[in-house]
């Protein structure tokens, strides 16, 4: 047998491969677990659905030192660029559990309601996949799935900075108010006779108080 | 002797070239003469954020149940197979929506108040966290459909684990508890909290 008729074997293994592959695409049997079951009383009364479009720009740079002299060349060819939508829904609520009747005052025929402090919780992240594009030299590999993973972990981040300007906070305080104030009037009092207060106006300082606990992990670097 | 005399020599100017590159290698080191390194873009590029709508909600949540789940999908071949492997993390919140209470859901007599809660429903449908999500094993090239069907996969596996009867049985019991907990410290000595059958 000539070495010709092994090329040809060989073209039709790889071709019955290619085929063969579209076909067995299987899926095994998922494991799963529910990690802890909490009980809440959580009143959550603000949604705010965000959509951020993550780019990275991957450049390859030659960085270092000649003769004490720094240099930083950008290598030909050995760029790549990913871009991909993703949508996060950020919900604001007030923890009732921590409301007791040491913050229920009633005085002259009036209510008084201190409610803790509101908190955010990211309560959905979705990756548009099918949106994804991406470009690749030559020289570069194509974005693995992890690598994805981590640049949607810091677009989440980059979004969690902002909830300080977003007035998500002032809308939860708002709501809340208006979902509360319906509650007491059914059990008898005016609008006049309520009361709810809240606490000082938020500054970014008390962003690792308002992000549930739950998520501060977006907020290390 | 003039063998030993040549010899003699020879090991003088190899230990002084030994020296001198011993030198030579500890002054590039310590003095930076050359150095170079690889340095690839980590960070992601700023970009704006998006708000695409603010909705004024009144869910209130009873039960919250983390969950993860491992998924994986594999690509026959005919060398070797194709695998994907994925584990998902999210939180179902079962609760109850405030906007589907009658207009007489709280109702007093006396000290009694009478409350008539909706019934217990999913309060997130996306409840995944893809941002959280693991890519624990990759091999081969695989498509973004690819990837979603996994996500539909992992998604209808949870809601399918965490939303059965015993677990609303267990959210609607926390909330006669908490429901109860917050009309107490209005005032009311006696609560009724139900539940559509």
């Amino acid at each position: 047998m000539s070495f010709r008729y092994y090329i040809i074997i060989i073209i039709l293994c790889c071709c019955c491969s290619t085929s063969k592959q579209k076909q067995s695409e299987t899926d095994a049997a998922p494991t799963s677990a529910i990690l802890q079951m909490t009980p809440q009383s959580r009143l959550y009364t603000a949604e705010y659905k965000i959509h951020k479009i993550i780019t990275h720009n991957d450049v390859i740079h030659l960085k270092g030192n000649l003769l004490n002299q720094d240099y930083n060349l950008e290598l030909p060819a050995g760029t790549r660029k990913l871009a991909f939508p993703i949508d996060v829904t950020l919900k604001a609520y007030v923890d009732l559990t921590q409301l007791s009747e040491e913050h229920i005052k009633k005085e002259n025929g009036k209510i008084t309601i201190i409610l803790p402090d509101p908190k955010v919780q990211v309560t959905s992240v979705q990756i548009n996949h099918r949106e994804k594009k991406q470009l690749i030299d030559l020289t570069r590999s194509r974005y693995s799935d992890e690598e994805i993973q981590q640049l949607a972990k810091q677009g989440v981040n980059s979004i969690l900075k902002l909830i300080p300007d977003m007035g998500i906070i002032e809308t939860a305080r708002l709501n809340t108010t208006k979902t509360l104030v319906p509650i007491l009037t059914s059990l008898g009092y005016s609008s006049e006779e309520i009361i709810i207060q809240f606490r000082k106006p938020f500054t970014v300082d008390d962003l690792p108080l308002i992000v549930d606990p739950e998520n501060i992990t977006f907020l290390k670097p | 002797m003039i063998i030993l005399k040549k010899l003699y020599k020879k090991v003088i100017w190899l230990a002084i070239l030994l020296i001198v590159i011993v030198l030579v290698f500890f002054f590039i080191k310590k003095a930076s003469v050359f150095s170079s390194r690889i340095k690839h873009t980590e960070t992601i590029e700023l970009s704006p954020a998006e708000i695409q709508a603010i909705r004024e909600i009144g869910e209130w949540e009873f039960l919250s149940l983390p969950t993860e789940e491992l998924v994986d999908t594999i690509r026959k071949g005919f060398f070797m197979d194709d695998r994907l492997v994925r584990i998902y993390y999210g939180t179902l919140r079962l609760g109850i929506d405030l906007k589907q209470t009658s207009a007489d859901w709280i109702k007093t007599q006396g000290d009694t108040v009478i409350v008539k809660l909706p019934p217990i429903i999913l309060l997130e449908k996306n409840f995944i966290n893809e941002a959280e999500t693991k890519a624990f094993y990759e091999s081969g090239v695989w498509s973004e459909s690819a990837k979603q069907t996994l996500y539909y996969k992992a998604y209808n596996s949870m809601k399918r684990r965490c939303m059965t009867e015993e677990n609303k049985k267990i959210a609607e019991t926390n909330a006669i508890v908490q429901v109860s907990a917050l009309f107490r410290s209005f005032g009311f000595k006696e609560i009724i909290v139900s539940f559509p059958k």
